[in-house]
């Protein structure tokens, strides 16, 4: 906050937050005793620019600019297409695998890895499976380039890991199926998502940060399909009682290659 | 589905729709992406209804989902292809909506705020044209009050010319300005 007037002046978001009402009763009372006796003080105040009433008259003819039409239109295609999921399907935020995440995070650097319970789901929960897709979209929209970074990429570390995750997957995983050409294996994780464990291995190529994620979800075979979520465009498919997916910014055809190999190489 | 939790969601969401939209402008400059904005707004409101606590404020809830939307997905999908955030038309965008006398006033707070710089930018219209409180905005846009009181000051700075309310209450009473 600068406050350029080195005289003991009140700085100019005191003043502002004054005329805002959002300065508290004490030291409203306290600036209202210094106006009463300073001109130059009463005079800044009035250089504040319009009041807030203003602001708000100004902007309000856009209301009735806006094209209803088209926005209603727009909000009854949300709900058809809101209406297609199972009433009853619960979609699990963010949160969840935030959490998940924090827990995992905290075993691991106690040095081991918490124990993920593996339970067979009952057929009709199977459709809560496309939400693990968004669950993953949510997390690696926090992810960019420069968070990245910092991470240290030991492949010793790695390859432990990989290991270790690829045991509660029953998986074989290991540095060398994992390293692709023009790809930097930066990470991987292990979160829980309802009680399942999902691997993330985190890549960072030219197009930013690339995602191929694996959960236990014990599905049905299923061919590869696309998707966008949250912005990211997806590829994924079902092998072996395992859920995949390929997810980052990249252009479609880049992530389908991408995933043609893994799917060759991980099975 | 009586007793749903996105009941009151979904109504909401049809009242809210022109603020969304609004908003969605101003933050975008852009009358399409102000409409991708708001109808991507309703898909992720419903997705998450059961998130919402009924009896809490619909509206703030609804405009810090477009927030997120706009931050995370739209303007980094800008600024990603080079197409820099400010656009050209954006100024443009409001020159039909105040043109009468008394309305050219309007106009140029309109024109004003939409030149400030998009932090600034977001912050006047949260606080000064939503009537959120510092704290509420500072929630909104993940800041801390101090700095949704330094950008406020740094707009109002910029908006000094518009004059002050004593001044545009008297030019718009002689219907001058």
């Amino acid at each position: 906050m600068a406050n350029p007037h080195d005289d003991g002046q009140p700085s100019d978001e005191v003043l502002v937050a004054y005329r805002d009402g959002e300065l508290g009763a004490e030291e409203s009372a306290r600036l209202e005793a210094r106006l009463a006796g300073d001109a130059t003080l009463t005079a800044r105040l009035d250089t504040l620019g319009p009041a807030p009433a203003r602001f708000a008259e100004a902007f309000e003819p856009l209301l009735a600019a806006a094209p209803d039409e088209r926005l209603n239109a727009k909000l009854a295609a949300a709900l058809g297409e809101h209406a297609t999921a199972p009433a009853w399907t619960r979609r699990p935020s963010l949160r969840v695998v935030a959490a998940a995440v924090v827990v995992f995070a905290v075993g691991a650097a106690a040095g081991y890895l918490a124990p993920v319970a593996v339970r067979p789901r009952p057929p009709q929960e199977a459709a809560t499976q496309p939400n693990w897709r968004e669950a993953v979209a949510g997390y690696q929209s926090l992810i960019t380039s420069d968070s990245m970074a910092v991470i240290s990429d030991d492949p010793a570390t790695i390859g432990k890991e990989l290991t270790a995750i690829g045991g509660k997957l029953s998986l074989d995983l290991s540095p060398a199926k994992l390293t692709l050409p023009d790809l930097d294996l930066k990470r991987v994780e292990l979160f829980d998502y309802l009680q399942r464990p999902l691997a993330q291995i985190a890549y960072l190529s030219s197009d930013g940060p690339i995602a191929f994620c694996i959960i236990a979800n014990g599905r049905p075979d299923e061919a590869s399909a696309f998707e966008q979520r949250d912005g990211f465009n997806i590829v994924y498919w079902n092998k072996g009682g395992r859920g995949y997916l390929v997810i980052g910014h990249a252009p479609r055809v880049r992530l389908e290659t991408l995933a043609g190999e893994l799917a060759e190489r991980v099975s | 589905m009586a007793g749903d939790s996105h009941d009151p969601v979904r109504q909401g969401l049809a009242q809210t729709l022109p603020r969304l939209w609004r908003y969605a402008l101003v933050l975008s400059g852009n009358r399409d992406t102000a409409e991708d904005l708001v109808q991507a707004t309703c898909v992720r409101a419903l997705e998450r209804s059961d998130q919402f606590a009924a009896g809490t404020r619909l509206d703030r809830w609804l405009l810090a989902i477009l927030h997120s939307i706009w931050l995370n997905e739209v303007r980094a999908r800008k600024v990603r292809r080079g197409q820099g955030l400010v656009d050209a038309d954006a100024v443009l965008v409001f020159d039909g909506l105040a043109h009468t006398e008394t309305n050219i006033w309007a106009g140029e707070v309109l024109r004003a705020v939409q030149a400030l710089p998009e932090a600034q930018r977001e912050t006047v219209f949260l606080v000064y044209v939503e009537g959120m409180s510092y704290r509420e905005a500072a929630g909104l846009l993940a800041v801390p009050v101090g700095t949704v009181m330094s950008r406020l000051a740094a707009a109002r700075a910029k908006l000094a010319d518009l004059g002050s309310a004593s001044a545009v209450a008297g030019a718009a009473a002689e219907g001058k300005r």
